[in-house]
């Protein structure tokens, strides 16, 4: 049965978690390393800090209860979370979103960006970030105005060109 | 002829496929991550919530707010499940491309040297 490894790294306030091919992050208050411990149950991996569960992901298949390695460490590297999507990115995407949409679409993309920043880096993330951002404007734009009003838009510029 | 079928745009086809592959994980990011793995195209969040919505307005989806998790910034999922006109849909495009495909080997591109 091959064990499940868990490497768990503190940058700041962000923990870092990586476990076979999955990794994430996640802001938190102040915290201690220490008091940080990974259990893993049916495909679940939690990690609880301070008792207090704080990451919750879904690891699976493993058709048996495998054994649990980790580690945990501090590292001091990180001059910014790199858990974070870009502040402007985020502006950006609030512009182009209605109310409704404000929850989901945002939540989304900060979902990814965290995953992509703890595997590629916060700049290869952030790049990553606003071309979401940018590719969406179209889209979303479109859906929000129609196509018949778009439409009429373009033939009235025409009547001037 | 019988009633009116409604056919889905190729995009459309292809988020309502990873809607109904991801079941009970189908939300906004997973939907765009497999529709990007599938296609082999970065697609963005902001066209596939756009067909979703769509998809949603015709009948072919529903959807519910979800958890929100830390990884999410706190912010909430939305959860989305195709419906049986959704199904239906899907059967009728399918049903329209094996009509037109069927007997041709597509050897076309093969002898114009495209391929």
């Amino acid at each position: 049965m091959k064990a499940l490894e868990v490497q768990l790294t503190k940058q700041g306030n962000v923990l870092s978690w990586r476990a076979a091919d999955h990794a994430g992050a996640v802001l938190l208050d102040d915290f201690d390393i220490d008091q940080c411990e990974p259990s893993f149950s049916s495909g679940r991996l939690e990690i609880r800090v301070h008792g207090r569960l704080v990451i919750a992901a879904h690891i699976g298949p493993y058709d048996k209860q495998p054994d649990l390695y980790w580690w945990a460490g501090e590292t001091t590297l990180a001059r910014e979370a790199p858990t974070t999507p870009p502040r402007l990115g985020e502006r950006m995407l609030l512009l182009i979103l209605t109310k409704e949409e404000r929850v989901n679409i945002p939540g989304d993309l900060e979902e990814e960006y965290r995953s992509i920043a703890a595997k590629h880096g916060a700049r290869y993330a952030k790049l990553w970030y606003y071309k979401q951002v940018v590719a969406s404007a179209w889209p979303m734009i479109r859906k929000a105005v129609g196509w018949g009003l778009l439409a009429s838009i373009g033939a009235w510029i025409r009547r001037y060109i | 002829m019988g009633e009116q079928k409604d056919y889905l745009g190729n995009f459309e086809e292809i988020v309502l496929l990873a809607v109904l592959r991801l079941g009970e994980q189908a939300y906004g990011a997973k939907i765009r991550q497999t529709v990007a793995e599938a296609t082999e195209r970065d697609v963005s969040i902001g066209a596939v919530y756009a067909t979703l919505d769509r998809l949603e307005r015709k009948g072919y989806l529903k959807s519910w707010q979800g958890e929100a998790t830390p990884e999410r910034g706190g912010r909430a999922k939305r959860y989305f499940a195709v419906e049986g006109a959704g199904v239906q849909a899907l059967n009728d495009t399918a049903g329209a491309r094996n009509r037109l495909t069927e007997g041709m080997d597509f050897g076309l591109a093969s002898s114009l040297g495209v391929i």
